[in-house]
């Protein structure tokens, strides 16, 4: 039998129902959308922080303060003193507050910082300068603030340097004004307000503790030395002996932030696919149910067809390709939708959109899949009716 | 002139009907000759058999019991694709009602036992089935839709698909059954006409004035045969 004539006839019957038949691809549109959308997004999102990690260097050790090993000032000093691989350190404290300065008043983060960090991070001021390491021996109440700080607090084109904002309780100087860069990984740099470390310490966060440290190991080759020297020399510092506690901690480099977000992501990609197994078959059960209702419908059909010749083969065959192209042209709306979607979403996360071809083509293998898997019974019953049964029914 | 062979030769066919527990015999052994050329109609009050009757010559359902030879062979035993292919080439039906698929051209009906046949191109199946559509004289509604043409036209136009597969034998089940009287007289006078074109027709009706279009007409009741005779012209 002639397959492009079964094929348009499928599309004819489907076009004369098209509410029930977009409802009965309901579905597949949402599973198949669902899947590529968020393959869009975490693959965008994959992108972005493995291009932010790889764009930090392969020099950059990350110590971070945990349960048992809080990290202080005189530890950061033990790592440069005693550790040769080790060259430039930045310590950091981390707090979100209330600033007010101009009558204007919001909430943004206080990251206190050596210089360091912003020779590490190979940043430049638009307006004034950075704080020196002066100003952090000296607790200075000194202020460099982000763009969207200055806009905030200043307006667009103003010179906030020479000015005062009031963080918490006490009063900074502006000196410096940082350019827009946009959020990465270690936070959004237009809405942070950076302060000497020590000030940080003693006058907002209180106490001793530091978030993390930044080391700069200048021979690459060193930095997984380095990671473990750095580690040996902080348990024994902090007289750490809970072995849960010394297989746990880890310090950080780019490589292993890397392998780390390889595994995130693979998890995610099994998450993923479980959410898409069970909406495929809540979808392809959708699918057979609806096409038994229209196997029945058709009964009369069906018998008319059998009285003309139509075999049990032509019969399945029909049944099989109205659900098939149920399904793919629900699974090409889904990706479609997906992609629409994605490209809103990655536009708005400000992630990298890459064209998911592979889930295009993923996604129509699929459809065909569950249109044959839920769409064989209910065109074997079909099939298998009585032609006089057929002819017979009301 | 008789000593040809029969189209078609029910000898002692037996049907009955299980439905759960009881039987119902609805045909108690039918034995009937009907020849090449002939106008059979087949009459009978309600629930009498000739449905049941013209299933199992249509080879569209099998007798429990008793040989049905088409064209000479016995097709009581086949299967059912075996059947298909039957009434495909040998057997062209027009039904009461339903006769033709929803939202489909008047020609792609015409057009569909083609499909369930010997592969033929899709020219030469619009041509075999606009030939058909002249026959019946509906060529110029070719390209509606089934649902769009009246019901004597929708007659006509299962007669042309009953047709294009060129059967040996034309079944009809009452196929003025919603036809209006007028109307009814031209599809009957229409079978005539074929009939004079040397189509082999059997028709199944309850109504005398219609059976009078038949050379031949075969009175059934409960299921057996009670009076066989020919019309007078
Ligand atoms: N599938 C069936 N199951 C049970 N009984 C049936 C079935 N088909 C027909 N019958 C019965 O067989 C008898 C003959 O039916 P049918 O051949 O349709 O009669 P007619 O066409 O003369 O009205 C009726 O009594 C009917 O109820
Ligand atoms: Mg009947």
């Amino acid at each position: 039998m002639n397959y492009a004539e079964i094929f348009l006839t499928a599309l004819n019957s489907l076009k004369s129902n098209i509410l029930r038949t977009i409802l009965t691809m309901l579905g597949i549109i949402i599973g198949i959308f669902a899947v590529t959308l968020v393959l869009i997004i975490s693959q965008g999102a994959t992108a972005a922080i493995t291009s932010k990690i790889s764009a930090l260097g392969t020099n950059l050790l990350y110590i971070v303060s945990e349960q048992g090993i809080n990290l202080t000032l005189d530890d950061a000093t033990a790592i440069k003193q005693e550790l040769p691989e080790i060259q430039t350190i930045d310590e950091e404290v981390i707090r979100t507050k209330t600033v007010s300065a101009n009558g204007q008043s919001s909430s943004y983060s206080i990251t206190g910082v050596t210089p360091a960090y912003f020779t590490l991070l190979n940043l430049n001021t638009s307006l004034g300068a950075f704080f020196t390491d002066d100003d952090v021996t000296s607790y200075a109440t000194v202020a460099v603030i982000g763009s969207q700080v200055q806009t905030d607090l200043f307006g667009t084109n103003s010179n906030p340097v020479g000015q005062l904002i009031q963080i918490g309780n006490k009063s900074f100087y502006v000196i410096g004004v940082l350019p827009s860069q946009g959020s990465s990984i270690a936070g959004n740099p237009d809405t942070t307000i950076f302060i000497p470390v020590t000030t940080a310490l003693s006058s907002i966060a209180g106490g001793t503790t530091l978030n993390s440290i930044e080391a700069y190991v200048p021979d690459p080759n060193q930095i997984d030395i380095a990671a473990k020297d750095v580690k040996q020399l902080l348990l024994d510092r902090h007289n750490v002996t809970d072995p849960q506690v010394i297989s746990k901690y880890a310090v950080f480099t780019s490589k292993n932030l890397l392998a780390t977000v390889g595994s995130i992501t693979g998890i995610l990609s099994a998450v993923l696919a479980g959410i898409a197994g069970i909406s495929l078959l809540v979808g392809g059960i959708g699918i057979m149910n609806i096409m038994l209702v229209t196997v029945t419908e058709r009964t009369r059909e069906i018998g008319l067809l059998k009285a003309i010749g139509a075999k049990e083969g032509n019969i399945l065959t029909q049944f099989l390709i109205e659900a098939v192209v149920l399904t793919v042209s629900g699974g090409l709306i889904g990706t479609l939708l997906g992609i629409v979607v994605g490209l809103i979403a990655s536009s708005l996360l400000k992630v990298p959109f890459t064209p998911p071809y592979l889930s295009i083509i993923g996604s129509v293998i699929i459809s065909i899949i569950i249109g044959l898997v839920f769409g064989i019974y209910p065109a074997k019953r079909a099939a298998n009716m009585s032609p006089i049964d057929a002819l017979r029914y009301e | 002139m008789q000593k040809q062979k029969p189209l078609i030769s029910f000898q002692n066919i037996k049907k009955v009907y299980k439905t759960g527990d009881s039987e119902y015999v609805a045909l108690k052994g039918i034995s009937l000759d009907i020849y090449s050329d002939e106008f059979v109609a087949i009459m009978g009050p309600s629930g009498s058999g000739k449905s049941t009757t013209m299933h199992i010559m249509g080879a569209l359902d099998t007798p429990t019991d008793g040989k049905y030879f088409l064209n000479g062979v016995d097709i009581s035993k086949f299967t059912s694709d075996q059947l298909a292919e039957i009434r495909n080439k040998e057997i062209g039906f027009v039904f009461q009602s339903f006769n033709l698929l929803a939202r489909t051209s008047v020609i792609k009906n015409v057009e569909r036992p083609m499909l369930y046949g010997p592969k033929v191109s899709e020219e030469q199946r619009r041509d075999r089935a606009m030939e058909m559509l002249k026959l019946v004289h509906l060529e110029s509604k070719a390209d509606n839709l089934s649902n769009q043409i009246s019901g004597g036209q929708i007659q006509r136009v299962a007669i042309a698909r009953a047709l294009v597969m060129n059967p040996s034998l034309l079944l009809a089940d009452e196929p003025t059954g919603n036809l209006d009287s007028k109307t009814s007289h031209e599809i009957m006078s229409f079978f005539q006409y074929l009939n004079k074109q040397n189509h082999t027709i059997v028709v199944i009706t309850h109504e005398p004035d219609i059976a009078a279009y038949a050379k031949r007409v075969i009175q059934i009741k409960d299921g057996e045969i009670i009076s066989d005779k020919k019309n007078k012209q």
